[in-house]
């Protein structure tokens, strides 16, 4: 207790400081925590907190409908499907447009480059389903202005099971490819000049500094960021595909979190739509321990 | 050096201040906020003796930001002084928002609410029944609806949960209009009392003939269905009883309704739909684009969408009339739309349940001067009868500048007090009028086998966990079917399916509710 007391003492000032942090914690990560035993339970709208507290607990039932639902893996694998594409086309991207970026010497239009790269985050989400629309549409959208003009007969893109996971990934790159890269930016200009003038002297060619200097520099950031990723593979962008989907496409589209959505929230499911968000949370935690591991693995610090 | 009053904060010090700041602000953004001037006692009566109530919109609001402050309480007092009952709004958040603050609002219960719409099936746990209280104080509300659309309203024992919000509805969807202008060019057959599936064919291949572009539209498939299915089934977009086994199923299941798929398979393959017809088509700007021929769907996609644009001339001359009754070879195309559960309700803990009831009732007074005060405003500043049948009214508010009560008061939209009076303005006269005048013809349409049947739609949906898998087979194959993405020979594929997906227990739920009620 005296050991305790004497380190407050000591580091009152930086715990006083972490205070808010902590508040922040607690107050609305771990408290609401409690909620998860709205998945076991029997929840109905409107009950209050005491009548959600010392309601009887019903055991794995929402789960157990969850996993029995005729289209549960349909679900799963458009789940991953997608996330995976995202994360195939999207991840790499915003790397590449870095080490691009990078290269550029001319200040002036790297700052307008990066600029205009960069905006397309700024778009809620609806903005964009707006834009995709105007770009895919049957009627006066772009590319079926092009495939007109080309002789073509106008395609309902948004519509086809074939294209409309690429369109989703498309959007999804365009959207992120420039604000992601800030961070890899960042960790570029940390790098040591002198190991690319080393290596320039040495004849290094841009690819090999690359290769050998840049690359390698920033691998602590990539690796990061990529067990960070991991950890989202189940969040597959559903305000991106709720604006976009239509049953049409349901069969490549529907994805956890639009059934839960539907099953869930818009019939107040509360219950059945927090079993599906524990579950997806367990999975998510067991995919980042995963990742660290093999980043530790690989010799990688990772995460912790 | 001029000595004053000087005080320096070190930069330690400073931070300690910041994160004292920090943590205090946290401390107060979570302390419990109080309610609003629900008043000084749990009654929800005010220091000023009048008692409060908290009504949400039924509409949307004229004006989404809500009405100007001076004009709102200039309708508030009027309808205070009027009843001794101070009515308040809200102006809730557009869209999907509005609902998810109604909902927090519910359940976190910090704040007073008197009244909200919704289905009550749904919200059965969180109301109360409002039987006797109807009985007492709420005679014009009583009569102002048919029993039919009462039986919506009531459960098994015959209570009543809420005031009926739409009800059985015989002028939403039951319609297919054609476009006039069109038909008066290539002289096409059209009777306003009655047309046939086959004129329909007729006429949009004409349609397409001279612009081949034209297409037919609908909002989504329940539209479709609700318009055309009774052509080719029994029973039209209607749960049926089936009589070989005693069983309520859905209309997938009737006899017809394969016969009903093909038709629009064929249809598709005729090039006659937009193509996005099943996805998210932009209904607006098909209609601008001048090439819809045919519209099956929601009525207020022509009342009030195609009339702003008819209006504005957007394409000279367009305009749709629709036949009053369509068939086919099972008789009348269209259903009539049952939304029985929708609702005005009160919520359990509201403590001024007599006083909500007794202000609904003041605007169904049927002198007609309330309603219309609580929606558009004060009687002969913001509105005014045309005359003396009170079936038109003039709006003075509409007029550019003036100050603009948005109707956050309103309690009356729905089927009865829409039937007494429209705008007079040429936009919101079409709609009022449409609806006044087919509201509750049920003779377009075919009825609906159990709409007087009370579901409990909470206790299906804990029957049937696997509901939305049904609902998502039935909408996505359905779709393929049409589109042609999937052969219809597999149709029996799908009906399989839908069994495999629990249509079973669906039909258990239904079959037991509907046993009971119509004691079978």
């Amino acid at each position: 207790m005296t050991e305790v007391l004497r380190i407050l003492r000591k580091h009152g000032f930086y715990y006083l400081l972490f205070l808010p942090v902590a508040g922040y914690l607690i107050i609305f990560k771990y408290v609401p925590m409690i909620g998860i035993m709205i998945a076991f339970k029997d929840v109905t709208p409107f009950m209050s907190m005491g009548e959600i507290v010392t309601s009887s607990f019903i055991g794995f039932k929402h789960f157990v409908n969850f996993f029995n639902s005729f289209f549960f893996w349909d679900l799963m694998e458009n789940t991953l499907m997608i996330s995976i594409y995202k994360t195939l086309w999207s991840f790499p991207a915003p790397i590449l447009l870095a080490l691009l970026i990078n290269e550029v010497h001319n200040t002036y239009f790297k700052r307008i480059s990066q600029t205009i790269s960069y905006l397309p985050h700024f778009f809620s989400m609806v903005i964009v389903a707006g834009l995709v629309y105007v770009v895919f549409g049957v009627q006066g959208g772009l590319v079926n202005h092009l495939v007109v003009l080309t002789g073509g007969e106008p395609q309902h893109y948004l519509g086809d099971p074939r294209w409309f996971r690429t369109i989703l990934v498309g959007t999804t790159v365009w959207q992120t490819v420039g604000w992601g890269s800030i961070l890899y930016l960042a960790a570029m200009a940390g790098l040591n000049p002198e190991t690319y003038e080393a290596a320039n002297i040495d004849g290094a060619s841009k690819i090999q500094q690359v290769r050998h200097i840049t690359l390698p520099g920033i691998s602590h950031v990539i690796v990061i960021l990529f067990i960070f990723r991991i950890g989202d593979l189940l969040d597959a962008g559903f305000e991106q595909i709720l604006l976009l989907y239509s049953p049409s496409v349901y069969e490549v589209a529907d994805i956890i979190d639009t059934y839960v959505y539907r099953a869930g929230l818009l019939n107040l499911k509360y219950s059945f739509a927090s079993a599906v968000g524990l579950y997806k949370s367990i999975l998510a935690l067991l995919l980042l321990l995963a990742a660290n591991k093999f980043a530790n693995f690989l010799g990688h610090q990772g995460i912790w | 050096m001029k000595h004053g009053l000087k005080y320096t904060v070190d930069r330690r010090q400073f931070l300690r201040l910041s994160a004292l700041a920090a943590s205090g602000s946290i401390i107060l953004a979570c302390a419990q906020p109080e309610a609003p001037a629900a008043g000084g006692d749990d009654m929800g009566m005010a220091e000023d003796g009048i008692v409060d109530v908290y009504v949400w919109p039924s509409i949307a609001l004229v004006r989404p930001e809500g009405s100007d402050p001076d004009k709102y309480k200039e309708v508030q007092d009027y309808i205070t002084e009027q009843l001794g009952i101070r009515p308040n709004g809200f102006v809730p958040p557009p869209g999907a928002a509005g609902r998810e603050r109604l909902n927090l609002m519910l359940s976190s219960q910090t704040e007073q609410l008197d009244m909200f719409t919704g289905d009550w099936t749904q919200y059965k746990a969180a109301i109360m029944p409002i039987t006797d209280l109807l009985e007492e104080h709420g005679q014009n509300i009583l009569t102002a609806f048919p029993e039919a659309t009462w039986s919506g309203m009531k459960d098994a024992n015959g209570d009543i949960w809420g005031i009926p919000r739409l009800g059985l509805m015989g002028h939403t969807w039951n319609f297919t209009w054609f476009r006039e202008d069109w038909i008066n060019d290539l002289g096409l057959p059209f009777n306003a009392e009655q047309m046939t599936i086959d004129e329909l064919e007729g006429n949009m291949a004409a349609f397409q003939e001279a612009n081949p572009d034209a297409v037919l539209v609908t909002n989504n498939l329940g539209s479709l269905e609700g318009c055309l299915l009774g052509a080719w089934s029994q029973y039209g977009r209607s749960r049926w009883y089936d009589e070989s086994d005693g069983q309520i199923k859905p209309y997938q299941l009737q006899p017809g309704y394969e016969a009903f798929v093909a038709k629009m398979n064929e249809w598709w393959n005729n090039g006659w739909f937009h193509k996005e017809v099943f996805a998210n088509m932009d209904f607006e700007e098909v209609l601008r684009s001048g090439n819809m021929g045919i519209h099956c769907g929601w009525y207020s996609r022509m009342t009030i969408l195609g009339q702003r644009i008819f209006l504005e001339d957007v394409i000279p001359g367009m305009d749709f009339v629709f036949p009053l009754k369509m068939v086919g070879p099972m008789g009348l195309a269209g259903t009539n739309n049952a939304n029985m559960t929708q609702a005005y309700m009160i919520p359990a803990n509201s403590p001024v349940a007599k006083e909500v009831i007794q202000f609904v009732n003041w605007q169904y007074d049927p002198i007609r001067d309330n309603a219309v005060t609580a929606h558009y405003g004060i009687q002969g500043t913001d509105w005014d009868w045309v005359d003396e049948t009170k079936e038109q009214v003039h709006r003075y508010d509409a007029e550019a500048g003036a100050a603009i009560y948005a109707g956050e008061l309103y309690q009356g939209a729905g089927l009865a007090i829409e039937t007494w009076s429209a705008p007079e303005d040429p936009l919101w006269g079409r709609h009022y009028d449409h609806i006044k005048k087919y509201v509750f013809d049920y003779s377009n349409g075919k009825m609906p086998v159990d709409f007087d049947v009370p579901y409990d739609g909470a206790a299906i949906a804990e029957q049937v966990p696997s509901m939305e898998d049904i609902n998502r087979l039935n909408s996505e194959e359905v779709i393929k079917f049409i589109t042609g993405v999937r052969p219809l020979t597999e149709f029996g594929d799908f009906v399989d399916s839908l069994y495999r997906a629990g249509l079973q227990d669906w039909i258990d739920a239904y079959t037991s509710q509907y046993v009971a009620a119509k004691g079978l």
